[in-house]
């Protein structure tokens, strides 16, 4: 093994890629768990991407058999219980720890001058995961998935001007059928996948690049160094394992979060269940367009909050990153975070 | 310009070109065409007739007219029609016959036997048909 690995050596001079990159890569001693979100995330996306191909190799993505393909893996291939629950989960864990991330680098003031690429390509990598769940949710058109795809899509309708066609655009027809599956799986499968690699490549090459931000209050030069790895590198293997814990409970114990009844009912267009309930990470925006009276108004509304995050880094300049220290912003997103748990909760309980 | 800028150029014309030359068939390709209105006669998604004493059985029936769901209501020995597809968000209404009301199941909105909104968001009332009943098929026209 040592032979084949100087001979490597002798021609491509790894070694020296490996200190530079890790063992000699230097990073602050007093990263918090908080900077541990963006290892954990790239687990589970490497998760879903394996988990996903197992699953390509049964599901068969036309309307007629998309919801037997999915059953019959889930009860008769060995395991495919096992892939399919990890692989809806690990979806939802996966906008729970991005959201944990994002609230983290908010609080902290991560994304102020000189990492406002960073923060951008995070938020279009948010708005990517929320929307490579809703593809993939679609696809086992269950009753579930087909009014949730149904009612997400329908929003669109309510853009003036354009909002009829961007809905017929979305789904490639009037209604949701196999156009629409046809689309959704060739999103979720063949366009997404690549798109995700290629953002999360250039959201590490930045933070590499700009550096990576130290927890605000000490100046960085004051602060201690540990090589990456593997001081940081175990740090992060806690997190990652303290997570994937919380998955495999969530896989053993509670997988009916993912399954509700509505769930397991393959799609009829011709009947909405009673209280169909998006994903937990849609409730918000659900019962926001059942409060707000106008439909344009509360997409309007989720429009302008998506514009003012992705824009944060321009509209907050300040050079001060302590949140104590900004207390007129610490007090937008506690009040925003509020709204959010508070909008999920009642769309849960209603 | 010199040389090596008219070849720049050159070089960004031919690229923006060739990317336009493959994006016009992929945009007209993944552009939905517009549906062909289905036939008045309610039916199943299948395409088969829906008998009119199976309505008057279960009091209402979601089928297919005109290639959108529809909802037929037979009540007090009165036919009436609507389309099936709340204005809000597109889920499909239910009649609800203690109240007399249609109901969509997803944000609760009602609707009266006018097709009009009585209550919640939906943005517009449902559109209403005329009913008439041939050989037992429930046949729709525009009210």
């Amino acid at each position: 093994m040592g032979k084949i690995a100087d001979w490597v050596e002798e021609r491509v001079h790894y070694r020296e890629l490996v200190h530079s990159q890790f063992t000699g890569y230097m990073v602050p001693a007093n990263l918090n768990v908080w900077y541990s979100m963006g290892s954990v995330l790239l687990m589970l996306i490497g998760i879903q991407f394996a988990t996903g191909i197992l699953l390509l190799t049964h599901y068969i993505p036309q309307t007629s058999h998309a919801f037997n393909s999915v059953m019959d893996l889930s009860e008769k291939i060995p395991f495919g219980w096992l892939i399919r629950r990890i692989h809806a989960i690990a979806a939802n864990l996966f906008v729970l720890v991005l959201m944990l991330h994002m609230l983290s680098v908010l609080i902290m003031g991560s994304y102020k001058k000189p990492r406002e690429l960073q923060w951008i390509s995070g938020v279009v990598l948010f708005g990517l995961g929320l929307f490579a769940c809703l593809s993939g949710y679609l696809l086992p058109w269950s009753q579930l998935s087909y009014w949730a795809t149904t009612v997400a899509t329908n929003s669109a309708g309510s853009v003036p001007i354009i909002g009829d066609d961007m809905v017929r655009w979305l789904r490639g027809g009037d209604r949701v059928d196999q156009t629409t599956l046809g689309r959704f799986y060739a999103l979720h499968v063949s366009v997404l996948p690549p798109l995700f690699t290629f953002i999360v490549a250039a959201h590490l090459f930045l933070m590499r690049r700009v550096g990576i931000s130290a927890p605000p209050g000490i100046p960085k030069e004051q602060v201690k160094k540990v090589p990456f790895f593997p001081h940081f590198v175990l740090e992060d293997m806690r997190a990652s394992y303290f997570f994937l814990a919380v998955l495999f409970v969530g896989v053993f114990f509670v997988p009916q979060i993912s399954f509700p009844p509505d769930a397991m009912e393959p799609a009829d267009p011709l009947f909405t269940p009673p209280h169909i309930k998006p994903e937990w990470y849609f409730l918000a925006n659900y019962q926001l367009l059942k409060v707000v009276p106008n439909e344009f108004l509360g997409i309007g509304l989720q429009g302008l909050g998506g514009a003012l995050l992705l824009l944060l880094p321009f509209l907050d300049r300040g050079q001060e990153r302590r949140p104590l220290k900004r207390p007129l912003f610490l007090a937008v997103v506690v009040a925003s975070l509020a709204g959010f748990i508070g909008l999920t909760v009642w769309g849960h309980l209603s | 310009m010199n040389r090596r800028g008219f070849f720049t150029r050159l070089t960004q014309a031919i690229g923006s070109l060739t990317g336009l030359a493959f994006a016009a068939p992929v945009v007209a390709y993944l552009f939905p065409k517009p549906s062909q209105r289905g036939n008045n006669t309610l039916t199943t998604l299948d395409g088969e007739a829906i008998p009119a004493e199976t309505v008057e059985k279960h009091g209402a029936r979601v089928g297919i007219a005109f290639g959108e769901p529809t909802l037929v209501v037979f009540s007090r020995g009165e036919w009436k029609a609507f389309e099936a597809v709340c204005s809000h968000l597109g889920c499909i209404v239910r009649w609800q016959p203690q109240e007399e009301k249609i109901v969509c199941p997803c944000h609760g909105a009602r609707f009266g036997t006018d097709g009009r909104v009585v209550s919640g968001p939906p943005p517009r009332p449902l559109k209403r048909y005329r009913v008439e009943i041939a050989q037992n098929n429930i046949l729709l026209f525009e009210a």
